[in-house]
């Protein structure tokens, strides 16, 4: 019974101090076991009441954890709205040329902002996010109103009807798989982003 | 010792309490090495600290990173190794600035809170 007071202690204390480095955490939590043996060492047989008062007078885990973290300058960090904003805007940002014109390509690039002031995502995913497929949809867009779009036909010099494409034109056995990457990728990407969007910690001093 | 801060319902007592403890244990330390166990059980036994023994731990766990304190392992007659703390000289000349100061600035607040300075 007194065995389990304690194991039931240290599993609590264990969660709350989940967020310290592994080190300090392991560190932190043999050097109060320690303590809870050294107190109760004195008796052969340690009452539940010993048990408890020795407990009691360590302090909530809770306690502990949160002098721990201000002490070792840990802070929790949590995603905010820019982060979720920017998973959206990497992606999809790109396609407000549809209704904002030109100027819309400009919600890719305020995506790209969020996501370098981010506190969340490490660099390596800063740049995953960045470099792997800049401009997000926007370019499977302009590839796909530019296709065979812009054909005009014309009466040539020899009286034949000229038909001529300006822009990009694939043959479809090459062009639909790439359309489909081109898709996928910000889409995937984006998802990455937000598989890594969730509470870290940071060291502040 | 003047470490006459207690966990009272007035929040900014505990803020002062947390400000100077770390130099409490340093001062603790200051003559002798001490054992983690004993010197948590010293201070938080002392009049005014009322702390708990628990968020001492965090406190020796940042001194010893900032090199303040060093630790030792001994072996013990009863269980297993005890991890002994003593002073660095770097934490042996942060302490000592800090007594000044502390003496300054008791010394000061002393004659405020009694009314003597105007």
């Amino acid at each position: 019974m007194t065995r389990q007071t304690v194991d039931a202690y240290f599993d609590r204390l264990g969660r709350e101090l989940s967020d310290l480095p592994p080190q300090r955490r392991s560190e932190l939590m043999a050097e109060i076991r320690d303590h809870v043996d050294q107190a109760l060492a004195s008796k052969a047989d340690p009452s539940e009441a010993d048990v408890r008062n020795v407990l009691e007078r360590l302090g909530e885990p809770a306690d502990i954890a949160e002098e721990a973290r201000e002490r070792l300058g840990v802070r929790r960090v949590t995603p905010s709205w820019t982060d979720w904003t920017a998973i959206f805007l990497l992606p999809f940002g790109g396609l407000l040329v549809l209704v904002l014109g030109t100027l819309g390509a400009l919600g890719w690039v305020v995506g790209a902002i969020f996501v370098l002031i981010s506190r969340v995502w490490s660099t390596r995913d800063k740049m995953i996010g960045l470099l792997l497929f800049p401009g997000g949809l926007l370019l499977p867009l302009v590839l796909l109103l530019r296709v065979g779009a812009v054909c005009t036909s014309s009466f040539g010099p020899t009286g034949r009807t000229v038909r001529s494409c300006s822009g990009f034109t694939l043959s479809p056995i090459l062009g639909i798989p790439l359309l489909i990457v081109l898709v996928l990728t910000p889409i995937v990407v984006a998802a990455y982003l937000g598989s890594k969007l969730r509470a870290r910690t940071e060291q502040t001093s | 010792m003047w470490c006459m801060v207690a966990r009272t319902p007035e929040p900014r007592i505990g803020q002062l309490r947390r400000g100077v403890i770390e130099y409490c244990v340093m001062a603790l330390l200051e003559r002798d090495e001490g054992y983690g166990f004993d010197l948590v059980r010293e201070l938080a036994s002392l009049d005014g600290m009322e702390t708990s023994e628990g968020t001492l731990y965090p406190i020796l766990g940042r001194l010893r990173r900032d090199g303040l304190l060093e630790s030792t392992w001994r072996e013990s007659p009863t269980g297993p190794p005890r991890r002994y703390y003593r002073l660095s000289d770097k934490g042996r000349r942060g302490l000592g600035e800090f007594r000044q100061e502390w003496q300054r600035f008791a010394g000061t607040v002393g004659r405020i809170l009694g009314g003597e300075a105007r």
